[in-house]
């Protein structure tokens, strides 16, 4: 029998491990043992601890703001247009690596939620965006649902912008309730998808029309901003909007949402539209469903149907879709620990893949490379976030905020889900594009991006007896898998280290490097053994 | 690659022969497909190499009995017993005092091996500029250098040699050729052995699919797995995919398999079954190598109190019973023709044991081969050590370099021609006083020597001057009236010698004893033979010089040369050859000397030769002579007379003249003559 109990012991080392993979892009040794103090709940608390992101705004190479907002009017840029080609990923992704919280996990998990790709992407439209991602990440999913129907970029990529009385276009309401909320059910009947009809698209159709923006326009109109959010959206043209009632089929109760005639009406019958399909359980399923299989584990047994979803959908609707409530239920369960059954911890753990995201940012952070200021060394910062991770990302199946498909990246939207990120070539790519250069150091914009693996094993105060051969192998297990290896698997990263010498042989190598300061015997050791962990089958789980 | 590059089997025509002509080799010309496939093929042969890794203890490995009071002396706790339950195996008898061996008491495995006849060990292996560092020292043997110089090791022996025979095709299996070049076991870490500063890819690590083999190798049951295992399969047959050999490794290694012979149950063990199984899949991998890692023993080597158990006893113990079972599955299976194993092993330890009941980094230690086509035997003597040897052996005592081993199995055993051998940088190495004889004479695949048998005895009459004659000054050796040669020192022509001058002519024979007074290097595949006539000549000049030609008459030994009439003829009807050449006179430029010269380089490469062309035969006081007329320089030359059986024409492909190499000989249909190529141009020999 599953449960959603709370496990309400302290989490100890693997546990928290288990935690914060799931949950941070960035991660520690210390951090983790920290977590491992905490019980569940307490931990659970902390990562649900931010409210900013640790770099408030994106800056130009030359580390000058140059994007207003209703936040942040002022900019001192004084260069000119030299932001206006930056990926806003470069930011987004450069903040994950400088804090302990769920938030980016979060907002990344909204916008596979509610994704977009390139087109209607300018700089500013793609910072909204993301802001809007991040505000409602603390927040409600249904609130979100509501404000990226009107997002300037979604109004873009869906085409939503274009869809008027007169000129009706479905594209976002098909998708909005295709892959966003409820999601299609099995077909019952031509246009019947159990959970919704096509006459619920042409209603939901009719509901979003008269929203419209261009791609530039005057973003300090006040008019333009958000009463709560503050963040711009498209206008809303009163007489593009079909002002009818609409009325929907039996999979929303036969439900009749009167027809907005003013700019206000307009937006509550938005809002009432979307309280309809969020009422349904089943979108609330849904999105439990995605938090699963993001969080947890890829299987959605019957059992856990029944058992965990079905619960936790519950609390997500009964929360009016807060996502607190509902994600701290799960990540404090026994369930997540895997310590509902019989056999504690062959499920849950080390179940996926971690997507090429996971892979570069925990790398950088649990090797705790130095990384460069964002406000001094601001070019470092963004090439070094474009060239090493997105670019990954881009290459191993997942162009960060620009997926392929509506239905968003593969290793969440389709089965096998996480296992997707793995082919041939995305794993090739996984193991050639990270650590070896990383060992041997490389220079971007003036800043040194080095992991001096004999120093990190000297200072890092997380090696108790690095002259210690099998302490020192341990102490990496610990550090970067999810169990320690036996077998052939256990010589293969021993003999990375030895190399078919003896351990004392690396005693005195460590020793040698301890007495004369000469660190490359030791280094050609340890970077190979650290290579060998990284490029392995075991370092690619999470 | 096809069939025809394989085929580089030397004839080795001249290779050897006295005729020693700018190191002529016949080299094959490619069109043999339709060739028969002997099983004995040389292009089949595998060569497995057992790596040592952190340096085998040679010295309680092999012991050597005539020292052993010194070994004790210097050995006072570790060294192994010569009495009691635990001593060790006393290897052979028959052997001479210096190379009587003692083996350590857990290689039941080689012993029983060294019985069976199918093993070799060779004493005393190492290096000029021995090196004490693991890494230098591998890598210096790895690339095949010397130990003078560290520096930019870039590729090694069996890279360079394997880039040169299979030009292109490392990782870039083609259909027919979908095998790896070299697979390495047992250690993730590329081996040097199989570097190439060009060629990449030569060695694919088999490493990783270990496990997978090894739980193929005995049936496993399923167990139930979590959902991390279950993910890290998937992963890591993901992983497997991700390189070009992998399907064919699969392939082959699926459909393959061992004898019912049991394998312990050790890595090494698995590694050698796994290679064995790949063999006879049907590999055509050339080179397996196979690790087994431990033998830093600078502490722990045996247990304290008892010399014969320890950490070096159970390396020994894994090492020996393995070998010994691939050797049995091998021949089970039917494929033990084809592979030879070689220990390796970067340095040996030293003589004298340290303070932890170990021992720690030497030179010189013993090297072994395996298999049925080995000559067994113990090559080479104990290197010495006094009782007061404290660390190494001194430079003196190395009895053999590495190379000349590596250089014999890449030449005798994988067929290795010249050029190839030198592409590997190993020349200097594989000449016949070099190269160990441990391939069976049958088995060798470059049979240089034109010596049919062993213990035939150089056979040099000196012959001085006895008489003169119209003009003929004949020589025979002192007291006899058996006429051996004759010159005209001063004939009556133009351009003819005037000086007055006194000479000496040795006379050599090699061998008296039939058949083997006929020098032949046959192949009967290729139809390719040369055979010499078993006698030579040589002229010195004791004083004065010629200022012009003169002329010589060699008188014959007809028993010999209808010998070698008869099995020339022979060799031509057997292998269906498609020419033979009537007797071929050569002179050589410097003196020969036998039988050092019955080698790969012969004179060396820069030595001309000169075809002796204005013949005549004739007789004198009942004897038959051949006579050679104007021959311009005679001071420190020598002569040969011999037979060529050829398949080679001018026809043959390699159409373009500079493919040629130095050396070759064919038959020209044309001209109806044998030629030579000098380097530049075919020469007529007749």
């Amino acid at each position: 029998m599953y449960s959603l109990q709370p496990k309400t012991t302290k989490l100890g080392y693997k546990n928290a491990y288990h935690l914060l993979r799931r949950c941070s892009y960035k991660l520690t040794k210390s951090v983790i043992e920290t977590y491992a103090e905490k019980t569940p709940e307490q931990a659970v608390i902390d990562l649900f601890n931010y409210t900013e992101v640790p770099h408030l705004r994106p800056k130009n190479p030359y580390g000058e703001t140059y994007m207003r907002t209703y936040r942040y009017p002022e900019v001192n840029n004084s260069h000119g247009n030299a932001g206006k080609g930056l990926n806003i990923g470069q930011w987004w992704c450069y903040n994950t690596l400088h804090e302990v919280s769920l938030q980016f996990r979060l907002q990344f998990l909204m916008h596979n939620f509610f994704p977009t790709a390139k087109a209607g992407g300018d700089n500013w439209n793609n910072n909204d965006y993301t802001e809007l991602l991040a505000y409602h990440a603390k927040g409600s999913i249904k609130s979100l649902a509501i404000d990226i129907s009107k997002n300037v970029k979604m109004a873009f990529y869906l085409d939503n912008r274009l869809n008027t009385a007169s000129n009706p276009n479905d594209n976002y309401s098909r998708e909005f309730l295709e892959l966003f909320t409820i999601l299609k059910g099995d077909q019952i009947a031509t246009g019947n998808y159990t959970n919704y009809t096509e006459q619920d698209v042409t209603q939901a159709q009719r509901v979003f029309t008269g929203y419209t923006s261009g791609i530039n326009f005057d973003r300090s109109k006040s008019s333009r901003l958000n009463n709560i959010t503050k963040i711009p959206e498209a206008e809303l043209i009163v007489g593009n909007h079909d002002t009818g009632d609409k009325i929907f089929s039996a999979a929303f109760n036969n439900t009749t949402i009167k027809g907005g005639t003013t700019a206000d009406e307009i937006k509550t019958e938005l809002s009432n539209f979307v309280d309809m399909v969020f009422n349904e359980l089943e979108t609330a399923k849904n999105y439990v469903r995605r938090f699963y299989r993001f969080f947890v584990g890829r299987e959605l047994t019957t059992e856990v149907e029944n058992e965990i979803i079905t619960s936790l959908a519950n609390t997500l609707k009964d929360n009016n879709y807060l996502i607190k409530p509902m994600l701290t239920k799960l990540l404090v369960s026994q369930h997540f620990y895997d310590e509902d059954d019989t056999t504690v911890g062959d499920h849950r753990i080390g179940a996926l893949v971690k997507s090429p995201l996971e892979l570069a940012t925990q790398l950088f952070t649990i090797f705790e490379v130095p990384l460069p200021n964002y406000d001094t060394q601001t070019a470092s910062c963004i090439y070094f976030s474009r060239n090493k991770i997105i670019k990954l990302c881009q290459s191993t199946g997942m162009n960060l905020f620009e997926p392929e498909s509506v239905g968003g990246y593969a290793g969440y939207s389709g089965a096998p889900y996480d296992k997707n990120f793995i082919t041939t070539n995305s794993l090739k790519l996984r193991y050639d594009s990270l650590i070896d250069e990383l060992l041997t150091g490389y220079t971007i914009n003036g800043f040194q991006f080095y992991l001096d693996s004999v120093l990190f094993v000297k200072d890092s105060s997380h090696f108790s007896a690095p002259d210690t051969a099998s302490v020192l192998l341990q102490e990496f297990f610990d550090l970067l898998f999810i169990k320690t290896p036996t077998g052939a698997r256990f010589t293969y990263f021993e003999q990375a280290l030895l190399n078919g010498l003896s351990a004392t042989n690396w005693f005195f190598v460590w020793d040698n490097f301890l007495k004369t300061g000469d660190a490359s015997d030791a280094k050609l050791y340890l970077d190979r053994l650290i290579s060998a962990l990284v490029k392995s089958p075991e370092y690619q789980i999470m | 690659m096809n069939r025809k590059e394989f085929l580089r089997l030397t004839t080795a025509a001249a290779v050897g022969t006295p005729f020693l002509l700018n190191g002529m080799t016949a080299q094959v010309m490619n069109n043999f497909q339709d060739m028969p496939m002997v099983a004995n093929n040389v292009n089949d042969r595998v060569l497995v190499i057992v790596r040592l890794a952190g340096a085998n203890d040679g010295l309680n490995t092999v012991i050597p009995i005539s020292q052993y009071s010194n070994y004790v002396a210097l050995r006072p706790n570790i060294h192994i017993k010569n009495t009691g339950s635990n001593k060790y195996i006393e290897l052979d008898s028959t052997l001479q005092d210096n190379q009587l061996s003692g083996l350590h008491p857990a290689l039941t495995g080689f012993k029983n091996l060294y019985d069976g006849g199918k093993m070799a060990v060779v004493n005393g292996v190492g290096y000029p500029s021995p090196n004490f560092s693991h890494f230098r020292s591998q890598n210096t043997m790895f690339a095949g250098r010397d130990g003078t110089n560290n520096n930019f090791l870039p590729s090694g022996m069996f890279g360079r040699y394997l880039a040169a025979l299979y030009p292109g095709l490392a990782n870039n299996p083609t259909h027919s050729n979908s095998d790896p070049l070299a697979i390495q076991f047992g250690t993730t870490n590329p081996c040097l052995f199989y570097g190439h500063d060009h060629e990449v890819g030569i060695e694919y690590n088999g490493t990783s699919l270990q496990d997978d083999f090894f739980t193929k190798l005995t049936t496993s049951s399923t167990t139930s797995k979590s959902e991390y295992e279950e993910l890290l399969e998937f992963i890591t047959s993901t992983e497997g995919a991700m390189d070009l050999y992998y399907n064919r490794i699969q392939d082959v290694f699926t459909a393959g398999k061992n004898s019912t012979k049991t394998y312990p149950n050790t890595s090494l063990a698995k590694q050698l079954k796994t290679v064995a199984r790949m063999i006879e899949g049907g590999s055509k991998t050339k080179i397996f190598q196979v690790t087994l890692g431990g033998f830093d023993t600078h502490a722990g080597q045996i247990q304290s109190g008892s010399s014969h158990i320890g950490g070096h006893a159970n390396l020994t113990a894994t090492m020996s019973d393995a070998i010994k079972a691939f050797q049995e599955d091998i021949e089970a299976l039917g494929i033990n023709d084809k592979v030879l194993t070689v220990t390796f092993s970067e340095f040996g330890r030293r003589v004298r044991e340290n303070g932890n009941l170990g021992t720690d980094h030497g030179t010189l230690s013993p090297f072994f081969v395996f298999g049925t086509s080995v000559e067994a035997g113990v090559y080479g003597t104990h290197p010495v050590f006094t009782n007061t040897t404290n660390y190494q052996y001194s430079e003196s005592e190395r009895k053999y370099d590495y190379r000349q081993l590596f250089a014999t199995l890449m030449q005798d055993w994988l067929g290795a021609n010249d050029t190839l051998i030198q592409e590997a940088e190993l020349s200097t190495f594989a000449t016949q006083t070099n190269k160990i004889p441990l391939i069976k004479t049958e088995d060798n695949a470059y049979p240089d020597n034109l010596m049919g048998a062993n213990g035939c005895l150089v056979i040099r009459t000196t012959a001085v001057a006895l008489t003169t004659d119209d003009g003929w000054t004949y020589y025979g050796e002192t007291g006899t009236t058996d006429y051996l040669f004759a010159i005209e020192q001063t004939p009556v022509a133009s351009g003819a010698n005037t000086n007055s001058f006194t000479a000496t002519v040795t006379v050599e024979k090699l061998c008296d004893v039939a058949p083997n007074h006929v020098h032949k290097i046959e192949n009967l595949i290729t139809g390719e033979g040369v055979f010499a006539l078993g006698m030579y000549w040589n002229i010195i000049l004791d004083t004065g010089s010629t200022n012009g030609w003169v002329n010589l008459r060699w008188f014959k030994d007809t028993l010999l040369e209808t010998s070698l009439n008869t099995v020339a003829t022979d060799f031509k009807t057997k292998a269906g050859s498609a020419s033979i050449s009537p007797i071929l006179d050569l002179q050589t430029n410097s003196a020969i000397n036998l039988p050092s010269q019955l080698d790969n380089n012969g004179l060396g490469i820069n030595t001309s030769f000169t075809p002796l062309l204005n013949k005549e035969s004739g007789s004198y006081s009942s004897k038959e002579y051949i006579q050679y007329n104007q021959v311009i320089t005679i001071a420190n030359t020598g002569g040969v007379r011999f037979i060529k059986v050829t398949n080679i024409n001018q026809n043959t492909p390699f159409v373009d003249n500079s493919k040629y190499v130095k050396g070759n000989i064919r038959y020209n249909s044309v001209t109806n003559k044998i030629e030579g190529f000098d380097g530049t141009a075919w020469r007529t020999f007749h």
